[in-house]
């Protein structure tokens, strides 16, 4: 019976009602973490909203337009080395060359989208962590990025921050917080525009969209490229915060790829709320893991087959259908009571 | 009179079988035009091809006085040719009005009050009561319906239904064809594949009958049904209408 609750009911929901505080207080006690949080909880949280965020782009990419990317990675790294170059080389202040990084990276992800998207379905999978490991043997050949072993960033550039340590973090926390309710927001203000119905179009059916007027390899490619923007400025954030880049930890398929993969098909594909779900799971139970060592690996990868096998939905997926949950509303409702007049 | 739709020479080719084979057709504004022929004779291939699905092999289709022939299918749907699919491709996760604002915000409807029309458009085709629902949890013949309805709100100058009235009740078929006829009436062109002959010559003017890819015979639907080829075609194929 839920499944045929109509949306404006659903919305009303008292479940729902709750949720929604419960969200909006989590994020309130994020907006005010430095002062309450110590400096291991930041730096966790920092990592959380940076996986938010990654998680928030591959959900985009293969919830809602259908295109499995495993060479994300791609993105991260880019992010990561442009805006080290752009910092170190260009002279660009740390804080412009985020944001620039990401611009960059979008203008790079123009070709090699181009290329990825000649390639469909699986091609198109394997074609993107080919390009990715392309990127990676490049990052390794440029010598003053330091090659194959890497480079850090000058102590002058992670100064010019802000001269304490703890100012520091502030600045940092709070960039990660950006980054992170910025890509829930961006997605769910697409979501809830016109381009929001061709995306959900697609992923329902990619024929019928297409034959209701939406362009829908335009509208795709239009997505890659966003997420690979907002990918890239997660990346350069990332390796702003470890301080230091190499090829490998840069272009890891493990860390930006296969771990953003186990979030949202645990938290549920397709879904705003999945991401979130997933985000929470994963990293619950890393810290519950921690010590587990290789063990801790294999219980994730049992647990993604595992989701997989009993609802492939995912956590969210699953929970929303069978209450009627919703969090972030993204529907458009008609008003279906008759008008007063009569003829 | 004004064409809106002409295929010349149109030819379609999966490695040696031929599903289109030099089809050329002209069809009037306005005109309702009914596709007759059995199972697998190519008539959704050929829908395939005027909606831009699939790419024609040689040939052209001329649409509302232009080449379309490269275009693609939304390409197409934005300059007015607009299709329900035989097998029914809701958006599932979408409520039933969504669905139709997707047609209406992308279609070729310009500008316009969307939620008027998808209101209207709601109404005339009997979905109204279930406009909030997932459309996932709509019935065939709802189902059926939405391909109807979606179709319209994506703003046809030209529409092409692919078996619609199948499975319909003799009193569901009558109400379709009354709906259909008024959609004519209000000046779009239809082309209409069915297998419920009485319902389609209901409603069209004008019948084509395809076998093998190929067309076998054309003309009012009256004559085209007298015609002893159409005959031997359809001998043994009629599960749908009188058989039973």
């Amino acid at each position: 019976m839920t499944t045929l609750t109509a949306s404006s009911a659903r919305n009303a929901k008292p479940i729902n009602f709750v949720l929604r505080l419960a969200l909006g207080l989590a994020v309130l006690a994020l907006a005010v973490a430095p002062m309450w949080a110590g400096r291991a909880e930041l730096r966790l949280m920092m990592e959380v909203l940076s996986y938010l965020a990654l998680a928030q782009m591959w959900n985009l990419l293969a919830g809602y337009s259908g295109l499995i990317s495993v060479g994300q990675q791609a993105y991260v790294g880019l992010g990561g080395y442009l805006f080290f170059a752009l910092a170190m080389f260009a002279g660009v202040p740390v804080l412009a060359a985020l944001p620039l990084a990401a611009v960059v990276t979008a203008l790079i992800a123009l070709p090699s989208g181009w290329v990825a998207f000649r390639l469909q379905g699986a091609y198109f999978a394997i074609g993107t962590w080919v390009i990715a490991e392309v990127f990676r043997l490049t990052a390794a050949q440029v010598g003053a990025l330091g090659g194959g072993s890497g480079i850090s960033l000058p102590v002058a550039l992670a100064q010019s921050i802000a001269e304490s340590r703890d100012g520091r973090e502030t600045v940092m926390y709070y960039l990660a917080f950006v980054i992170g309710i910025a890509s829930v927001a961006m997605v769910w203000g697409l979501l809830r525009s016109k381009w929001g119905l061709a995306l959900t179009a697609i992923r329902d059916s990619e024929p019928a969209a297409e034959a209701v007027g939406v362009a829908t390899r335009r509208v795709k490619f239009l997505i890659y490229i966003v997420t690979a923007m907002f990918t890239g400025l997660t990346g350069a954030f990332i390796f702003l915060q470890k301080l230091r880049i190499t090829p490998d930890a840069a272009f890891s398929v493990n860390d930006w790829t296969a771990f953003v993969i186990f979030i949202v098909v645990i938290g549920g594909l397709g879904t705003i709320e999945g991401p979130i779900v997933g985000v929470i799971v994963f990293f619950a139970l890393r810290e519950i893991a921690a010590d587990w060592g290789t063990w801790y690996l294999i219980m994730m990868g049992a647990i993604a087959i595992a989701v997989m096998l009993v609802d492939k939905r995912g956590i969210w997926g699953a929970l929303r259908t069978r209450y009627g949950l919703s969090i972030l509303p993204v529907g458009f409702v008609l008003d279906i009571t008759p008008p007063a007049r009569k003829d | 009179m004004t064409a809106i739709l002409t295929l010349t020479g149109v030819n379609k080719s999966f490695g040696a079988l031929k599903v289109a084979d030099d089809v050329t057709f002209e069809m009037p504004a306005g005109q309702a035009l009914g596709i007759i022929g059995p199972n697998g004779a190519g008539k959704s291939t050929l829908f395939n091809l005027i909606g831009g699905t699939l790419p024609v092999s040689s040939g052209t289709v001329v649409f509302d006085g232009a080449d379309v022939t490269g275009l693609s299918a939304s390409e197409r749907c934005r300059r007015g040719i607009s299709r329900s699919f035989q097998i029914p491709h809701p958006f599932v996760g979408m409520s039933v009005y969504e669905n139709l604002l997707v047609a209406s915000s992308f279609g070729n409807s310009g500008h316009h009050d969307a939620r008027a029309e998808c209101r209207d458009i709601l109404d005339r085709t009997g979905l109204l009561p279930l406009a909030n629902r997932p459309a996932g949890s709509l019935t065939l013949l709802q189902r059926k319906r939405l391909e109807l309805a979606r179709a319209l709100a994506s703003g046809p100058k030209l529409l092409l239904l692919d078996e619609i009235a199948g499975g319909l009740t003799e009193a569901e078929c009558h109400d379709l064809v009354g709906t259909i006829n008024a959609i004519k009436a209000g000046g779009v062109s239809i082309i209409w594949i069915e297998h419920i002959v009485h319902a389609l010559t209901a409603v069209v003017e004008r019948l084509i009958v395809i076998d093998f890819g190929k067309i076998v015979a054309e003309g009012a639907p009256a004559t085209v049904m007298k015609d002893p080829l159409v005959q031997e075609i359809y001998m043994g194929i009629e599960v749908d209408d009188d058989a039973a």
